[in-house]
């Protein structure tokens, strides 16, 4: 049975993804005090990939997104692709596991090992996974009004902390910098964004595509924007680049007359609630695209093993803080160009050709893929 | 003794999912055992082997980007 989801909540999981297990990171630091520019443009890069993932959903309509790849390259190459996202998303799962145990063990639980923490991660994960896209896209929904007044409510108070002499001068190190601080928030998160894709069955309208996953990505690249150029402003430029978590550092500095202090926690639970959204969306993403790649219906009983994986496989791809900071502040990787960029693009154009084929076929009747 | 708590906790995990489900065919029994096996190999090579090799299959793209971009290696 297809899951529809609103739009509203659709575009408040996407936000929530984006910024996700992200916003503690020191996310753009190759750009230094230039930030704030290698965030634009980012931004400005990503926007039409946003756009064109946007419209292949819409040419979609009406299909789930591997059906709709099955339209496009066959049977059988449709199910290999699905089985390489397969790894893809349960890999990017782990990474997300192992990043929110690591913070959660440096900064407030130094005794308890990772693997009670990533356990109970996992269980919740199962519960929700099952549940389905549906129960995913509500609780984002709920949750989202408290990580969004917890972050503008640090970002009021850190106000006054901040130094915008901090941002000065503006491209002394030319765009290279730039350039390598965008290309960090490409990889990590902007472009991982593309899993979405395999995760929703369907939507409303046909444009709704547009109304989920762009402003959806809009409002989450500027909550990332904000936070971190107030964290980079308050903590300054050297240290912002050398810190493990500068955001939850800077929060850690609010002191309103001693009375109101140690709100970095608060923002520790933000981190973990995205964290989970994100872990979430991806193991879904796993199963579904795994589930399709065998010829199943049903994904649902593929949860439990996969998430379970996910325990040893944190462990695996990253063991200590340094590869974290590595992964998360890294600026492009093969898998990131193969799987962000070329294949969703030779979807799209596969898709257009194909719609274009189809409409003069039709005497220019608006058709789907 | 902690490689038996593993199995141990895969197989009950394991049968109380698969008593679980209203159905059980046996295309989806397998492929739901084939998975379990390997989520416990896992964790009890990550318990086992220091240091456990990650492939990388994308390898020489990696290289080539880089080189291209200097800090772009994954692990």
């Amino acid at each position: 049975m297809k899951e529809i989801v609103p739009d509203k909540q659709g575009m408040v999981l996407v936000t929530l993804f984006v910024v996700g297990n992200t916003l503690v990171f020191a996310l753009g630091g190759r750009a230094g005090p230039d930030i704030w520019l290698a965030f634009l443009v980012a931004i400005a890069v990503t926007a039409p990939f946003i756009l064109i993932f946007a419209r292949l959903t819409s040419l979609m309509h009406g299909k789930t997104f591997a059906d709709g790849v099955e339209m496009l390259f066959g049977k059988w190459p449709s199910r290999a692709v699905a089985l390489l996202y397969t790894g893809y998303a349960w890999r990017l799962g782990c990474l997300v596991v192992s990043h929110v145990t690591h913070f959660i063990q440096a900064v407030s639980l130094p005794t308890t090992p990772q693997t009670v923490m990533s356990l109970a991660f996992g269980v919740l994960v199962i519960w929700i996974v099952k549940g389905g896209i549906e129960v995913l896209a509500r609780f984002s929904s709920v949750m989202s009004r408290v990580v969004l007044t917890v972050l503008f409510s640090a970002f009021a108070l850190l106000i006054n902390r901040v130094d915008l002499g901090q941002f000065l001068p503006v491209m002394y190190n030319g765009f290279g910098p730039v350039m390598e601080g965008a290309l960090q928030l490409l990889d990590f998160p902007f472009m991982e964004t593309v899993l979405l894709f395999w995760i929703f069955d369907g939507f409303k309208k046909k444009d709704s595509a547009y109304r989920v996953f762009v402003p959806g990505f809009l409002v989450g690249a500027l909550i990332l924007l904000i936070m971190d150029c107030t964290s980079l402003a308050v903590l300054g430029a050297d240290r912002y680049g050398i810190f493990y978590f500068p955001i939850y550092t800077s929060i850690a500095r609010i002191d309103v007359s001693t009375f109101l202090t140690r709100l970095e926690a608060i923002v520790a639970v933000t981190f973990a609630v995205g964290s989970f959204v994100k872990i979430a969306v991806c193991l879904l993403a796993a199963s579904k695209t795994l589930a399709y790649a065998l010829g199943f219906d049903d994904y649902r009983f593929l949860v439990t093993p996969l998430v379970l994986g996910t325990i040893p496989g944190s462990r695996w791809f990253i063991a200590t803080s340094m590869e974290i900071e590595a992964s998360a502040t890294k600026t492009i990787s093969a898998s990131t160009f193969l799987y962000q960029l070329v294949f969703p693009i030779s979807f799209w154009i596969l898709a257009e050709i194909r719609m274009y084929l189809r409409k003069g076929n039709k005497a220019g009747k608006q058709t789907d893929v | 003794m902690m490689i038996a708590l593993i199995l141990v906790s895969f197989i009950a995990v394991g049968t109380v999912d698969i008593w679980r489900w209203p159905r059980r065919p046996w295309q989806k029994v397998a492929v739901y055992l084939v998975l379990m096996a390997a989520a416990a190999a896992l964790s009890i090579l990550i318990l086992t082997v220091d240091d456990l090799p990650v492939p990388n299959v994308l390898g020489p793209l990696d290289e080539l980007l880089g080189e291209l971009w200097p800090g772009g290696e994954t692990k």
